[in-house]
């Protein structure tokens, strides 16, 4: 059976690619701090497959068929499909895990999650940039799997957190020697595209942390309410949560967090045993 | 129904080098293939933010369409504050 041997989170901030230059030093060096601690966790552990639990943002899926859980089954994908991220579009291609996406469609079908196949789609930030730092040369394998946490309405924490779970137990299920690594990316309080751009909520984003390094199961009960009035961006927690769910169980650690103008931004991991 | 129309159009042009090359060169004619109303049409092509968002626009659809034509980030914001109204000590 394939081993979850890491399981960790954090934010996709897309200016980490598109504009490097507008981040202080010293912020820009705990970014990558943040991300080389994550790095050594997937050395160490001996990650060779990577399943990557994001939204996306409608730059390859159309608002008009979008999937509230989706996983990508492609052979290989590419991306990025934005042409403002600062990394040439189309100039990655990664390798995907077909046979682990079709165990989660039946291992999600059992436990009442109805996944929605996607065969191919062009890989977009929500994916792509915190691998970009983690796995530069992109010689592992990686899994997508879609959250919708951008076209209401949203499914509740609560069952993105069972999503995750459902997620674990499939991949602990998959008759493969794979060492799998499970990452969540996205939020933390942000907003975008909206009046409120710009707006961090920190005492949000501390409250959160704190719920899910403790793995609380109170983290499930925050509600839309809590996460529309932290911005809009903030629904891309679920992408966290669902990890929680994978390891429910296990302490988290926060690995850095930083007030960035217009995103609250952090990194942390869980104890995997 | 119309800003399901719009979203669509937008949506296009940030996976579609080919559309948005269109909207560049012949707005007019991006518009003719997606339907587009002559109001949406001029709005489109005045990059009127603010009115786009208040017809419903997907806020990721609409950040995301202006960072891809290298619009500026300070006036899409302005854009959108002034449609809505809004007001508030984080501006």
């Amino acid at each position: 059976m394939a081993h979850l041997v890491a399981a960790m989170a954090s934010v996709h901030i897309p200016s980490l690619l598109a504009a490097p230059h507008r981040f202080a030093p010293a912020v820009w060096e705990k970014f990558q701090q943040g991300f080389g601690t994550l790095r050594k966790t997937l050395t160490t552990a001996g990650v060779d497959t990577i399943v990557v639990i994001s939204d996306e943002h409608f730059n390859a899926l159309a608002p008009n068929c979008y999937p509230t859980f989706g996983v990508v089954t492609a052979g290989t994908c590419t991306g990025p499909v934005e042409n403002w991220l600062g990394v040439p579009r189309g100039s990655i291609t990664v390798q995907g895990v077909p046979e682990l996406g079709e165990t989660i469609l039946r291992e999600g079908a059992h436990q009442g999650f109805d996944l929605t196949r996607i065969g191919d789609v062009h890989l977009d930030h929500g994916f792509l940039t915190c691998l970009h730092f983690l796995t530069p040369e992109w010689d592992l394998s990686y899994l997508w799997l879609i959250q919708n946490c951008v076209l209401p309405p949203l499914p509740s924490v609560r069952r993105c957190y069972d999503f995750g779970r459902m997620v674990g137990e499939a991949i602990r299920a998959w008759e493969s020697p794979r060492r799998v690594a499970l990452l969540g990316t996205g939020g933390l309080s942000h907003a975008v595209g909206t009046p409120d751009m710009g707006r961090v909520d920190t005492a949000f984003d501390a409250r959160l942390l704190e719920l899910l390094c403790a793995n609380s199961p109170a983290v499930r009960e925050i509600t839309d309410t809590e996460m529309d009035a932290a911005g809009n961006g903030t629904h891309e927690i679920r992408n966290w949560v669902a990890v929680a769910g994978a390891v429910a169980g296990a302490r988290g650690e926060v690995i850095m967090y930083e007030n960035v103008p217009g995103c609250g931004c952090g990194m942390m991991q869980f104890e995997v045993a | 129904m119309r800003a399901q129309v719009l979203n669509t159009t937008l949506a296009e042009l940030l996976h579609s080098e080919e559309a948005l090359t269109q909207y560049q060169q012949d707005p007019d004619a991006l518009a003719a293939r997606y339907g587009l109303t002559d109001e949406e049409r001029e709005r489109l092509k005045a990059k009127d933010m603010g009115w786009l968002y208040v017809q419903g626009v997907h806020p990721y659809i609409l950040a995301q369409f202006a960072l891809s034509i290298r619009y500026d980030m300070g006036t899409y914001a302005k854009q959108v504050r002034e449609a809505t109204g809004y007001s508030s000590a984080a501006q």
